[in-house]
């Protein structure tokens, strides 16, 4: 039960390959997330840095909101699967089981009931007593599973633990799988690298491609909106189909030209609405992908706009439905997987045959675009950005039939442009200008996302608490300062720069008092002063605690309670030994039951073996006896005979391979026999051990209450002084972060994160540290900066400043700030650590 | 008929070509085997005579004079051997099945340095060293006890660890991380789970590490400096031949080398029954 948070994870091998990189996740419980990739994306090595079996290099995993990426596999209470089982040969099925908990000092009995309930929900209670060896595949990875199970673990990892199984087997294990998550209702993380396993398992899936998240989503998702052509083309089989084209929007119609074929379709704008308008010039190249199953044979002959000729080149029968391959390029072969081939999904062949040209209806709301270079979707679900057509004009932006007043201070010239309007930029609670109506409102997974249509054009907003509806008239504004326009590769007007770059190193307490004269020092001394109050208050409890008892005991009289228990515990040892006599006895006997019979069944598994081949051999001999007797052909009699010789020779070899392997299966099912008793006597024998031995110590106790009580007390002491020493260690752990020379104390939560990523490397290494413009202000004390300009947005102004690095270069910073500064001014700026943003600067890691 | 030529012309070559084989293999074991047979046969005649190869007059007396013989204390000297011997074995291997298990799972950075390094040191003949090891089993006050071989043969154990690093190296390392993740910690995962699963090599170091100090001859006559009590049998024996009066003893001398070859036997019977292969089944995929 429990949340598993992944903070910017990073694997970097010595030599320098990233095999994770950048991993960000949360798992709430009880989720089932799968990941799921081609080999080598890094799947297994997250599940084994999750695990513990490998470190992290750079980020921080949380379990249950603690930090583990130091903690040992073992105390990270998780339980792991593996691909090959990982099942402990030389131990039987239930101390397969059990080894965990033995290790982790579980009473004996309470095993034993864990065992039993695992393999009732696993169906292994037959099988207990078995060696690894002597079961199937199916069975050893449901011991795996009933191993890791059993702990109760928090998290449950599986690493492709069906990938050994035959496909029927995986079926029926995958369906159990999903039984078990459903029983249990525990986190699963599960590693696979096929996409059914996948689809069919995962609350959640993570496509994954040399060690980078592509995306996470819900398999429905997944499926129906790809966030780029590699997840679109990984999920779902057969393949999407993928064509180069580009977009050429022409009023209310779009038509989508292909690459290598003269196939063109059309239409309705409406379809293609979110589709980024800057794709539609006709011009970028993008990926047009559809999934064989939104496209149908088209027979009316019709020539629609949205059906294109294919070529067909060969069929797949699948049974209930036929695939036809086919190019949509009349040269085209349909055989090698290339940008014109195309897959079409039909219930039957229909009477085609290869070389026919069919019409292909398309199904365009369900196509998915892509951008030919990024290969990033340019249909996004929750669109962020708007782009429209402008043109500036005296301080003016025109678009639409709309116009914006640009502040005096930004300089440009008049032309023409693409006017950039990212969704945080627009306004419609506030007293705007611009007119527009909204035309729908989407809710995407809990985002709303409104429609706002201007004269023609079609603007996107997420809406946060605005309570609007559909239909109704609003005022927009457009924040300018988050504005951008471009012409071609000429940017017109360019977004204000948000945040304000300096570098900076990190330095640890001791470093930076003495550079700064014991400065600190007080820091440190309230630190420490503070646990040790603590733990001075801790100590008294627990001394007074255990005075009152010791003070409560010692008025009893326990020398005859010892006269007594010491009479009981003879009794009792007595009375286990005969037990324990009892038990070898019954034990002796059975075992040597089983090795009669094993010797009696040894005898008779070879004397059946003997008999089988003494009556083949027999069979042979007389049937060439009679041949030689009827037979006047000399080449067949030659022929007759070297098979005669052949089977003369290979006889005695065939005879003892199957009494061989007659003994091996005879001694198998002995050694399982012998098993089924030894393991459950060795199981007795412990418990009756462990129960006299509790029994012992507990009617010990009883008399010597004093030590025992004297005992716990030194216990406790020692346990609080171990607490202790770890938070005197915490409380020294002091860490400055330099910026511009002077020194600002970390914050734990970034301090953890900077020496969790980097370790010791973390002072030697420069950061970038990166301050939002609204989140700096001018003080007293902080970087000193020079006033060079004042930026006049009208709702916001800004002060521009320019601070000098000890290096000697010159950092432009925006401030926000009410009220103009003369020119030239000396100004202070300071601001919060927690609002900023940490990047180490030679392997570019985020950190916080 | 053509075929059934050839059928006879191929069994003909196979015929011949492994009579060769079987005349050179039985000329090489009569090399090798009689001066086994020889020693058997001594050690049970009560004169010996060289050109008589079966004893004329068959007798116990030399193995009852071993242990009688007021000059020659050879029951000391065998239980020398054994406690030597016993020690050294199990120390030996387990500090051996320890430093090949480090090599083959821990990743650490000298590591392929360390093996290299024990390759090129195990080159060296030993004796090298004896001069050097005798000033520094005096220094640690061991040198006139049979402990201090004890110390010598134990002290290069870890160079031993090739055979079973390559064992190690075929168990499956999902079993380690399994049990890690179990609960256990490094030390528990090799002796509750990995040796368990060596039966085999268990054996064989057990077998190796009990040979060598059992037969051992150089270091243990330098150490002993020639004070009787602390000879073991390889030293014992060779003293009883050197002493001029080698025909009198060289019966005497013939059943101590079959009573020493017993130890070994005996080990090695006891021991083959762990011998079985195949342990590893069922651990993973299969």
């Amino acid at each position: 039960m429990a949340n598993i948070k992944l903070d910017h994870i990073y694997k970097v091998y010595p030599n320098g390959v990233k095999a994770v990189s950048d991993f960000t996740m949360d798992i709430k419980d009880k989720e089932f997330i799968v990941f799921v990739g081609p080999s080598g994306c890094g799947k297994s090595t997250t599940l084994r840095m999750i695990a513990g079996l490998e470190d992290i290099s750079a980020g921080e995993l949380y379990i249950d909101d603690k930090i583990v990426n130091d903690v040992e596999p073992k105390d990270r209470d998780i339980a792991m699967v593996f691909q090959n089982y990982a099942l402990y040969p030389h131990m039987t099925v239930y101390e397969n089981m059990a080894f965990g908990l033995q290790l982790r000092h579980v009473p004996t009995e309470e095993i034993h009931e864990r065992v039993l309930w695992a393999a009732n929900i696993l169906g292994l209670t037959d099988y207990l007593d078995r060696k690894p060896r002597a079961m199937s595949g199916g069975q050893r990875q449901r011991v795996a599973l009933g191993r890791a199970i059993l702990r109760n673990p928090k998290v449950m990892l599986l690493d492709e633990p069906l990938s050994n199984l035959d496909a029927k087997l995986r079926a029926q294990m995958r369906s159990e799988i999903a039984k078990l998550h459903q029983d249990l209702q525990t986190t699963f993380i599960y590693v696979t690298h096929d996409q059914v396993e996948a689809m069919t398992l995962g609350t959640r899936v993570v496509v994954m491609k040399l060690g980078e998240i592509q995306q996470i989503d819900s398999p429905k998702n997944l499926y129906d909106y790809p966030q780029n052509k590699f997840v679109a083309g990984f999920i779902g089989t057969p393949q999407m189909n993928f064509f180069e084209a580009t977009l050429l929007r022409n009023g209310d119609s779009v038509e989508i030209n292909f690459d290598y074929s003269d196939n063109k379709l059309f239409v309705d704008a409406n379809d293609l609405i979110k589709v980024q308008p800057h794709y539609l010039d006709g011009k970028h190249k993008v990926w047009f992908g559809i999934r064989c199953e939104d496209l149908s044979i088209d027979t009316s002959n019709t020539n629609s706009k949205d059906s294109f000729k294919v070529k067909v080149s060969h069929f797949e029968e699948l049974g209930n439905e036929t695939l036809i391959y086919g190019d949509i390029n009349m040269n085209g072969d349909g055989f090698k997987e290339s940008s014109t081939r195309i897959i079409v999904k039909a219930l039957n062949s229909n009477g085609l045959k290869a070389g026919d040209i069919i019409d292909v209806k398309v199904n365009v709301k369900k196509a998915h675009f892509f951008d030919y270079d990024t290969e990033v979707s340019i249909v996004p679900r929750i669109p962020t950005l708007n782009v429209i057509s402008c043109s500036i004009k005296e301080q003016k932006v025109l678009f639409d039939n709309n116009s914006l007043e640009l502040p005096k201070v930004v300089e440009t010239k008049d032309g023409n442009g693409q006017l950039y309007i990212p969704c945080s930029a627009i306004s419609i609670s506030g007293k705007g200008t611009i007119n527009a109506t909204i035309i729908n409102i989407e809710d995407v997974e809990g985002t709303k996302v409104a429609y706002l249509k201007l004269n023609e054009r079609v603007l996107f907003l997420t809406l946060s608490n605005e309570d609007v509806h559909i239909g109704d008239n609003v005022k927009l504004s457009i924040d300018i300062t988050e504005i951008t326009i471009k012409n071609g590769e000429d940017t017109l007007v360019s977004t204000l720069k948000k945040y304000n770059e300096i570098s900076s190193t990190f330095i640890n307490f001791v470093t930076a008092n003495s550079n700064e004269k014991n400065k600190y020092s007080s820091i440190l001394e309230n630190n420490i002063a503070k646990v040790n109050s603590k733990y001075e208050e801790k100590v008294k409890e627990i001394n007074a605690k255990y005075d009152a008892l010791i003070n409560e005991n010692s008025s009893k009289d326990l020398s005859s309670l010892k006269k007594t228990n010491e009479e009981k515990i003879a009794s009792i040892s007595l009375e286990n030994k005969e037990k324990l006599k009892e038990m070898d006895k019954k034990y002796k006997i059975a075992i040597s039951e089983v090795k009669k019979q094993h010797k009696i069944n040894r005898k008779a598994v070879v004397e059946k073996v003997k008999e089988e081949q003494e009556r083949i051999k027999k069979e042979e001999y007389d049937s060439y006896k009679k041949f030689l007797k009827t037979n006047k052909d000399k080449d067949v009699y030659h022929k007759r005979k070297s098979e005669h010789e052949e089977f003369k020779e290979n006889y005695p070899k065939e005879r003892e391979n199957l009494i061989n392997k007659a003994l091996d299966g005879e001694t198998l099912n002995y050694e399982s026999a012998l098993n089924e008793i030894k393991a459950p006597y060795k199981r007795e024998k412990k418990i009756l051990k462990n129960n006299f031995k509790e029994k012992v110590k507990k009617l010990k106790d009883e008399y010597n209450v004093l030590n025992v009580l004297e005992k716990e007390r030194k216990q406790a002491l020692q346990e609080l002084e171990r607490e202790k020493k770890n938070n005197l260690a915490k409380a020294r752990q002091i860490f400055f972060l330099k910026i511009n020379g002077h020194l600002y104390q970390s914050p734990d939560l970034i301090s953890n994160k900077m020496i969790q990523g980097l370790g010791t490397k973390v002072f030697v290494k420069d950061f970038l540290v990166e301050i939002p413009n609204d989140k700096i202000h001018i003080s007293d004390e902080g970087i000193e900066a020079t006033v060079s300009s004042f930026l006049d947005y009208g709702e916001k102004k800004f002060i521009i400043c320019n601070v000098v690095e000890e290096d000697g270069s010159t950092h432009e910073f925006y401030v926000l700030n009410d009220s103009e500064i003369p020119v030239g001014t000396k100004i202070h700026l300071s601001f919060n650590l927690i609002d900023t943003h940490i990047t180490e600067k030679s392997m570019n890691l985020r950190i916080y | 008929m053509a075929k059934l030529e050839r059928y006879h012309s191929k069994k003909f070559k196979e015929i011949t070509s492994r009579a060769l084989i079987y005349i050179i293999l039985i000329i090489l074991s009569i090399v090798w085997l009689v001066p086994f047979i020889y020693l058997l046969l001594q050690s049970f005649t009560e004169s010996y005579d060289p050109t008589n190869i079966i004893p004329e007059v068959w007798t116990f007396q030399n193995y009852i004079n071993l242990f009688t013989d007021p000059i020659y204390p050879f029951g000391r000297w065998y239980l020398n051997t054994l406690i030597i011997a016993i020690i050294t074995a199990v120390l030996q291997t387990i500090i051996t099945l320890m430093t090949a298990y480090a090599f083959s799972r821990l990743r650490f950075k000298t590591r392929q340095a360390y093996m290299k390094l024990i390759l090129v040191i195990g080159m060296f003949p030993s004796f090298l060293g004896m001069i050097v090891t005798y000033f520094l089993l005096q220094m640690i006050g061991l040198s006139g006890s049979i402990f201090g071989l004890v110390v010598v043969y134990c002290a290069g154990a870890g160079m031993g660890y090739y055979v079973a690093k390559g064992f190690f190296d075929t168990i499956p390392r999902s079993l380690d991380e399994a049990a890690m993740i179990d609960g256990a910690n490094k030390n528990t995962v090799f002796w509750k789970v990995i040796l368990p699963l060596s039966k085999p090599i268990v054996v064989y170091t057990v077998l190796m590490s009990f040979t060598a100090p059992w037969g051992d001859y150089m270091m243990a006559s330098y150490l002993a400096q020639g004070k009787q009590e602390l000879f073991n049998v390889a030293v014992g024996l060779q003293q009883m031949m050197s002493k001029g009066r080698d025909i009198q003893y060289f019966p005497q001398f013939c059943a101590g080398g079959v009573f020493v070859s017993i130890g070994i036997m005996a080990l090695f019977f006891w021991l083959q029954r762990y011998y079985v292969e195949g342990v590893t089944g069922g651990a993973v995929k299969g």
